[in-house]
């Protein structure tokens, strides 16, 4: 059974302060225990990830929840540098947009998230989306185990 | 054979041969007089000494105030000069033959009036020497006709070039010498050739043989971009209408010459704009949902940590707040869903539309729920997008179950062949819409029903009519109220395999 699991460490890649807020509030009645860390761009964000300078102690990350729009590196970019890193590429990625036409374009450039979240404009949604996020990472810790 | 012809041709002999038929003269002058030419025959000094009715009626003149006199009588005054060196130069080289070989010969009437003649000449062998019968026609009528086909073309505010079958110009009129630049004097003559961009020159003899071969009245160039070339070098955007015109000199081509530049650069002009409103429209909605959804979801967390110590208004205005950003999220995400038909259009290809209208009633499911019956008859392949094409059904049969009347819904889905196309339907047996929102349903974000009757932003037929339209194609409805809706809308069909 899971519960008895390690709280999971996920990296939040949001420059957007309202959102990580909404997330960090959202993760507080979340089930399963949890560290949130957020980086505030894409260049932080694959620093914290490579443990480098500040974040040398960083923890290793379980999952990330990453946004397109980013200063500096943008999420097309933190993704395919995710995914062609061995020590990374392991790590799930829920890709967080505003807009269908945003997964559009992802998809053009052929690079695979494990997930796409459209941000709902509507808290119960959100919600219902941090949960399932959960629900994603309940069943991936399933599936490693197998 | 041979030898009996030149001997009937010998004056001598066929003089002989007139006699010997029944009332000779009489039929002679009998024929002459039924002639609808005038005639008119003289002597060698040249003295009139036959008329018929004809020549009476053409220049005004009874028989016997012509009889006798001379042939310069019916000529006008400013060739009186030179016309009995012509006679006696004829005289002396006799031969049936056109008289005034190119030049335009008039007669002169009684009144002093001049009318546009033609006239053959015939020597006449006789006992009594050698006559001249000419046959005089009046081509008034003609030349009428002439003057007011030059009016016309002069006058046409369409550059005209005429060209004979060595494509020579043989005429041009005066919109012509504007567009091109060219004094009319630098243009007969030339090869038509002159006049098209260097680049087609070396083709285009080709292309005119070719229409000489089949000439009929079309356009030119069937679809390509046409260009004239200036005198200076520089191209002008035309339009060209060809048109064969018979004469008795053979074979001409008509061409009616267009000047389209203000055209196409309107054209451009639209394209271009059209293209920023789209990319305007991306860029803006797409930006617009970020501040949106932060005051959506702020309101709701306020509306879920306050509940308690907020009062009832509290709770309603926060109530509205989050409907009114949730309306404008559809909105926004629906003028997204439109721009995108331009925007992220895939390729035209050969597309099953069966394997289309298969996703779009994946996507349905639920719509369609129970007690809906849906029909369809095969398919054909057509070019199409196949995802835009999949979306076109999924509007469409979306709406036949959304709009359902009293009975449970019937959606009937099938094509026709019509020429190169196919014609599909999808017919309902619906709410129905009056006609006078025929054309209103395919706008953006019309709405017919209150949203408590019918939920949905209005999108859902203007995505249809810009992917319909975006591949060539067009889109209607027909429908009764409370009867049923049936709308059609034509695919270019995929070329066969």
């Amino acid at each position: 059974m899971p519960t008895a699991v390690a709280p999971i460490e996920i990296l939040l890649v949001e420059d957007n302060p309202p959102d990580v807020r909404l997330t960090v509030e959202a993760l507080k009645d979340a089930k399963v225990p949890n560290h949130l860390h957020v980086a505030a761009d894409g260049v932080e964000a694959l620093a914290f990830l490579r443990r480098q300078g500040k974040h040398a102690h960083a923890p290793r990350v379980d999952l990330i929840l990453l946004d397109l729009n980013l200063p500096k590196k943008d999420g097309r970019e933190v993704l395919e540098e995710i995914k062609s890193d061995d020590a990374l590429r392991h790590i799930p990625v829920v890709i967080l947009t505003t807009s269908q036409a945003e997964q559009d374009v992802l998809r053009t450039y052929r690079l695979s998230a494990n997930a796409y979240v459209t941000k709902p404009v509507d808290l119960e949604r959100f919600l219902q989306v941090v949960k399932s996020i959960e629900q994603f990472w309940l069943e991936t810790v399933k599936l490693s185990r197998v | 054979m041979a030898r009996k012809r030149a001997e009937a041709s010998s004056s001598g002999r066929r003089s002989s041969l007139e006699a010997a038929l029944p009332s000779g003269e009489a039929r002679f002058r009998a024929i002459v007089e039924s002639v609808p030419n005038g005639v008119v025959m003289i002597d060698g000094r040249g003295r009139i000494v036959l008329v018929n009715r004809e020549t009476e009626r053409l220049f005004g003149y009874t028989r016997e105030e012509l009889l006798g006199q001379p042939i310069e009588r019916l000529v006008p005054d400013r060739f009186h000069e030179r016309h009995p060196e012509f006679r006696a130069a004829y005289f002396a080289k006799p031969q049936t033959r056109a008289m005034g070989a190119g030049r335009d010969l008039f007669g002169r009437r009684k009144d002093g009036s001049q009318i546009p003649v033609e006239i053959g000449l015939n020597p006449i062998e006789t006992d009594e020497g050698l006559f001249v019968l000419a046959s005089v026609v009046d081509i008034s009528a003609r030349k009428r006709a002439e003057a007011r086909f030059r009016v016309a073309v002069e006058s046409s505010p369409n550059g005209m070039v005429m060209i004979d079958r060595g494509g020579r110009i043989v005429l041009v009129n005066r919109e012509t010498e504007r567009l091109f630049g060219y004094a009319r004097e630098a243009l007969l003559g030339q090869p038509i050739e002159r006049l098209v961009p260097t680049r087609f020159r070396e083709r285009h003899p080709e292309f005119r043989t070719t229409y000489f071969v089949d000439p009929q009245a079309r356009a030119m160039g069937a679809g390509r971009d046409l260009f004239g070339r200036r005198s200076d070098g520089t191209e002008i955007p035309v339009e060209i209408g060809l048109n064969p015109i018979e004469t008795d000199e053979g074979l001409f081509v008509l061409a009616s010459v267009v000047d389209i530049s203000a055209r196409k650069r309107a054209e451009e002009e639209l394209r271009r704009s059209n293209e920023e409103l789209e990319r305007f429209a991306y860029v803006a909605s797409h930006d617009l949902q970020e501040p949106l959804r932060t005051v959506a979801s702020y309101v709701q967390l306020l509306a879920r940590r306050y509940r308690d110590k907020l009062d009832a208004d509290a709770g309603e205005f926060i109530e509205f707040a989050v409907q009114g950003a949730t309306r404008m999220q559809r909105l926004i995400e629906d003028l997204l869903a439109f721009s995108r038909v331009g925007t992220r259009a895939g390729a035209l290809v050969p597309t099953d539309a069966n394997a289309a209208l298969d996703a779009a009633l994946e996507n349905l499911k639920a719509a369609a729920g129970e007690g809906a019956t849906l029909a369809r008859d095969p398919l054909p392949k057509v070019l199409a997008d196949p995802v835009q094409l999949g979306q076109l059904f999924t509007n469409l049969v979306g709406n036949a179950l959304k709009f359902r009347g009293a009975e449970p819904p019937r959606v009937h889905i099938g094509a026709e062949r019509d020429g190169t196309q196919w014609v599909f339907r999808v017919r309902d047996n619906g709410i129905g819409i009056a006609p006078q929102y025929f054309e209103r349903i395919f706008v953006i974000f019309q709405r017919l029903h209150g949203r408590d009757e019918y939920p949905g932003t209005g999108i859902g037929l203007a995505v249809c009519k810009k992917i319909v339209e975006r591949h060539g194609g067009r889109i209607w409805v027909e429908s009764e109220e409370g009867r049923g809706t049936t709308f059609s809308f034509t695919l270019a069909a995929a070329p066969e395999a």
